[in-house]
């Protein structure tokens, strides 16, 4: 079974109208057009019967006791939150703390020297080093060091002359 | 039914703004208590408009509220308070119809929804045979409801159960007021469609 549609032009204002969302005027136009149009007379019926049959949905309102009963179990539900919210601070701070105390002691662990470790590395680390130094060239300024050897002149220059 | 057709019955508007918008209270739990007082018995209702059953309701009041009590910092108050809360509770009560809805069998085998009972409760003066056509009808238009596509749901909801005006479902949707109209529209048309499909089918 196919429905009939609205007038296409008539649309926005039948809906408007039928939602109470037009000015006076509009509204004794759409009735105006409703008395000759058949379409959209029915989609308006169509849309009064749903108006009906969705008010089948509509809910009472909510009584005292289960208002109570929402808001004991609201303040429940805050009061636990707010717990929660503290335990999981508290594991963050403890985690934080850790964090830190382990960074502080693999930094100082980097720079410290134990005295057993300076004893049993020093005596070769030095006589090594010194031998190194003794049979290193003399580093010579960069000013003080001879020129290089000038080329000699070429054959050709030699003929010339 | 003729003149209904002819005069369209408007669902009264919620007043979600009127106390949202003042100046803050000084203290983030105070104001947060005074949130819920003002505003718990709207967002259960909303639950239910949404389709969740009173006890899911209550949950989802709840965690509607602890939602709002973890992103407060986040609310710029560039919208009002009100409008803020509604985003949220509309985002998160939805997403909590989506995950019962996972769970629950298919349309003919689902229990009953109405109050906590297995059966239908009769409103006053109404016989219990129209209390069962009642009930069943709302079985069959909750369904139809959660086949569409949330987008529909969200201005369906706004619209025709929290009896908002386009310019407040703009505001908590963050659409065009153009948007929110035309998507009315198809939201009708395509729940009137899925409506006349199940008829077919039970």
């Amino acid at each position: 079974m196919t429905t009939q549609q609205p007038c296409r032009a008539w649309r926005a204002r039948l809906n408007a109208w039928f939602d109470g969302e037009t000015s006076e005027l509009d509204a004794v136009e759409v009735r105006a057009h409703l008395l000759r149009c058949a379409p959209c007379r029915a989609a308006v019926g169509r849309w009064s019967a749903l108006r009906d049959e969705l008010a089948l949905l509509d809910a009472p309102p909510a009584d005292d006791a289960a208002l109570q009963r929402m808001a004991v179990r609201f303040e429940q539900a805050l009061a636990r939150e707010v717990r929660d919210v503290a335990r999981a601070l508290r594991v963050w701070k403890w985690a934080a703390a850790l964090l830190l105390a382990a960074g502080i002691g693999i930094a100082a662990a980097d720079r410290l020297v134990l005295p057993g470790q300076a004893l049993a590395s020093h005596p070769r680390d030095v006589e090594e080093g010194l031998r190194d130094l003794l049979q290193r060239p003399p580093a010579v300024p960069a000013d003080e060091a001879p020129l290089p050897a000038a080329d000699p002149p070429a054959p050709a220059a030699r003929r010339a002359r | 039914m003729g003149d209904r057709r002819s005069e369209p019955t408007r669902p009264q508007p919620t007043r979600w703004d009127a106390a949202g918008s003042g100046p803050p209270a000084p203290a983030p739990g105070a104001r947060l208590e005074a949130l819920f007082r003002d505003y718990g018995a709207k967002v259960y209702r909303l639950a239910l408009r949404c389709g969740l059953d009173p006890d899911e309701a209550e949950d989802g009041v709840q965690e509607v509220f602890l939602k709002v009590q973890r992103r407060m910092d986040t609310f710029r108050g560039e919208a009002a308070l009100s409008t803020w809360l509604y985003q949220v509770a509309l985002h998160t009560l939805l997403d909590q119809r989506r995950r019962t809805l996972r769970h629950r069998r298919p349309l003919p085998l689902e229990p009953a929804e109405d109050g906590r009972g297995d059966l239908p409760v009769p409103a006053a003066e109404e016989r219990p045979d129209e209390a069962l056509v009642r009930s069943e009808r709302r079985r069959l238009v909750r369904e139809a409801m959660d086949r569409l596509p949330r987008y529909f749901r969200e201005v369906l909801i706004l619209r025709e159960l929290e009896g908002m005006s386009y310019r407040d479902m703009a505001r908590i949707l963050a659409l065009a007021q153009g948007t929110v109209e035309s998507r009315l529209f198809r939201a009708r048309e395509r729940l009137a469609a899925e409506l006349r499909r199940l008829e077919e089918i039970l």
